[in-house]
């Protein structure tokens, strides 16, 4: 799948089948995002036009000169076999058809997709689809996809790949992940998955250079075991976060035992999942975090915390959450504690045992977040550092911490800044600590889920 | 062809995808699980011979392929402490399933020496759609699943992978001895699984589901009390 992916991710040459000259008209608004890569060789391919967009129009995939590597079908579902064996003609590479109206609609659509799957199982074809979005490579900027969404976001690149069973909340979570400050290398929207399958693109995922963390928004897998042994594979290399969904869903099945009642379907997910080191977020946005949190900063060696906050409250709900992650507040030693004072890295009346509370905000707090976070980091008594700032600290801090991140950074120790202040202030503060690759988490509870996550990723490792 | 085979064959051929109690149990041993003696009977008059032989209480069961939760329809008696009370049970039982399941084939009943569990556990697996053979631990009973303390693993497991599930249950503390009960002998337990889960990669062309409920702890040691096994319709 890797080398022949390239076709997908990286075309040379593009074939748009249900490309139309008419405004507003879906193959109208595909083209016109597709002719911006002017590196790209784009067909239009409507038999109806000579010419779109000043590009010339051909009847057919087949009718092109030159080779093809991806083509785009948006046309209606009925036309799509035919079109397919146009493309196995054409010797196009790759396919991706958006087109709805098979399987998911039954009847004459299960035929349709009956007749492609023999297609394709003829042919050297590969199929993305049908009824997706398409693919994204933000790695080159290249949109194959069908949203018009796309085109709003100021999406930016970074290395997380996403693989989404969902389309229109697939590009809702790229977009939520855009605020939450999230860059992305790929995006693949899969629909039905009549040909290339989630373990296809993690196969590809695992060699891709842009792409540190896989992140797949789930319905369901084809192929359990094919994907599970792949996934134990790829998540020795990089993490895999998964959100799983349709998890109350048994009642269909035949079910004798209690055994067979109790598994459902999600049970036995869940078990596949422990089995191979993919990590399973409680809900997307919870996904999206741990992976921010994953691919900035290195794993956990241990499970113990070290907690620096300004507010008793944050830290006390926050704490609470250690046991449900199997996570340790050790109480800091007592030379540690000692250090802290000697070195003005927290004012005399605080509590120091950990958390290390620092108290209420003064301009040479700034100084103390630094030092008791280099402290707890040098110390070898924690195995994380959760740096809570509650309220303006967060910005205040967030110079001072880019500036000197490269020796923060250089412990081996992760750092995760959770830091509560007004949304139009933490747009720029939470781009300060990204751009020093400390991850920003606004919520306790994702807090701990993603240093649950560092952990595990640590265990893992070892194993 | 294999002894499980010519076993499987035989529920095939009579057109059935439940194994009968005594199949079941003759799977589990041949999985190296060991299981509760029982005594089939016909008749009344026999089921009193049984208790004699036993010389302790026992409980008696339905044996009907019809039948599949036997406590639901009046299908078994415990307590059963006299020849009378054997006979008067195996009226009762052979009644209850007449009146309750009409039509349903009654191939007699079954007697065991009752057991007093300690805790009854729960170890199953299963031949899943999507991601194959996978076996199952938890706190078993007929409370399963109401209170759902339940591991899933992928199945073969490695012991590391079943201690893992156990230790992923609540039972699991109650196991190391509780209230001055003697400890569950760990190594049998976790061998149980394992054996359950290499029987289900073994057998999964053929079996759908496999479970032993309750798998009794009595004095810390393991006994298969009740078993489950369903074929693949073909």
């Amino acid at each position: 799948m890797r080398g022949e992916f390239s076709s997908f991710v990286s075309p040379n040459s593009i074939a748009l089948i249900g490309a139309s000259a008419k405004e507003g008209s879906l193959g109208n608004r595909v083209l016109t995002k597709l002719v911006q890569n002017k590196e790209k060789k784009i067909y239009p391919i409507n038999p109806k036009s000579e010419t779109i967009m000043g590009l010339q129009c051909y009847p057919s995939v087949e009718d092109i000169p030159e080779e093809v590597d991806l083509a785009f079908i948006i046309t209606p579902a009925k036309t799509v076999p035919d079109i397919l064996r146009s493309c196995v003609r054409g010797g196009v590479k790759a396919v991706i058809i958006s087109s709805a109206g098979f399987s998911e609609k039954g009847g004459r659509g299960l035929e349709l997709k009956e007749e492609m799957l023999g297609i394709i199982g003829e042919s050297h074809l590969r199929v993305v689809g049908p009824n997706c979005l398409g693919i994204y490579n933000l790695s080159e900027n290249l949109d194959l996809t069908i949203s018009d969404t796309i085109r709003l976001l100021d999406l930016k690149k970074g290395s997380i790949g996403f693989i989404s069973q969902s389309g229109a909340y697939g590009i809702t979570l790229l977009m939520k992940g855009l605020d939450m400050g999230i860059g992305f290398s790929k995006f693949f929207s899969l629909g039905n998955k009549i040909d290339v399958k989630d373990y296809d693109i993690l196969e590809y995922l695992e060699d891709d250079p842009e792409t540190e963390a896989v992140i797949i928004y789930m319905e369901a897998v084809d192929e359990g075991r094919k994907f599970i042994d792949l996934a134990a594979r790829v998540s020795k290399k990089k993490p895999i976060i998964v959100c799983k969904v349709g998890k109350e869903e048994a009642g269909a099945r035949a079910i004798k035992s209690h055994t067979g009642a109790l598994a459902g379907s999600y049970k036995v997910y869940s078990a596949a999942f422990k089995d191979c080191g993919i990590i399973e977020a409680t809900s997307s946005f919870a996904m999206l975090e741990t992976a921010k949190v994953l691919s900035m900063q290195p794993v956990m060696k241990g499970n113990r915390v070290g907690i620096v906050t300004n507010s008793g409250g944050v830290a006390a709900e926050t704490a609470d959450l250690c046991h449900v992650h199997g996570l340790q507040l050790p109480e800091l030693s007592d030379a540690l504690q000692q250090r802290l004072k000697d070195e003005d890295a927290a004012p005399a009346y605080g509590s120091l045992k950990n958390p290390i509370d620092l108290g209420a905000p003064t301009p040479s707090m700034i100084d103390w977040y630094f030092r008791s976070t280099r402290l707890l980091l040098e110390s070898g008594e924690v195995d994380a550092v959760l740096v809570i700032m509650a309220g303006v600290m967060v910005e205040w801090s967030a110079e001072k911490f880019h500036r000197d991140s490269s020796l923060l950074n250089s412990y081996g120790v992760p750092i995760v800044i959770m830091g509560i202040w007004k949304e139009e202030a933490m747009r720029k503060v939470r781009q300060t600590y990204h751009g020093a690759s400390f991850p920003v988490v606004e919520d306790p509870v994702r807090a701990m889920e993603s240093l649950d996550a560092l952990k595990f990723r640590g265990m893992w490792g070892e194993v | 062809m294999t002894q499980l085979e010519r076993l499987f064959n035989k529920v095939k051929g009579q057109g059935r995808t439940q194994l009968d109690l005594t199949e079941a149990k003759e799977l589990l041993t041949h999985c190296g699980i060991s299981v509760l003696k029982d005594y089939k009977v016909t008749t009344a008059k026999e089921a009193a011979a049984v208790f004699q032989e036993i010389g302790r209480p026992i409980v008696m069961k339905i044996i009907s392929p019809d039948v599949l939760h036997k406590s639901d329809l009046g299908g078994i008696q415990i307590n059963i402490l006299s020849p009378e009370q054997a006979e008067a049970s195996f009226e009762k039982i052979t009644g209850n399933i007449k009146r309750q399941l009409p039509g349903a084939v009654i191939e007699g009943v079954l007697i065991e020496e009752q057991l007093f569990a300690d805790y009854e556990l729960i170890v199953g697996a299963l031949s899943d759609d999507v991601f194959g053979p996978v076996v199952m631990f938890g706190f078993g009973g007929i409370y399963v699943e109401v209170f759902k303390d339940i591991a899933f693993r992928l199945a073969p497991v490695t012991k590391k992978k079943a201690l893992e599930m156990m230790k992923e249950c609540s039972i699991y503390k109650v196991l190391q001895g509780f209230r001055g009960k003697r400890p569950v002998e760990m190594e049998a337990l976790v061998d149980t699984i394992i054996s359950l889960s290499e029987c289900m990669v073994e057998w999964q062309d053929s079996l759908k589901e496999l479970e032993v409920n309750p798998l009794m702890v009595v004095d810390g040691e393991l006994i298969a009390a009740d078993a489950r096994a369903i074929l693949r319709s073909m």
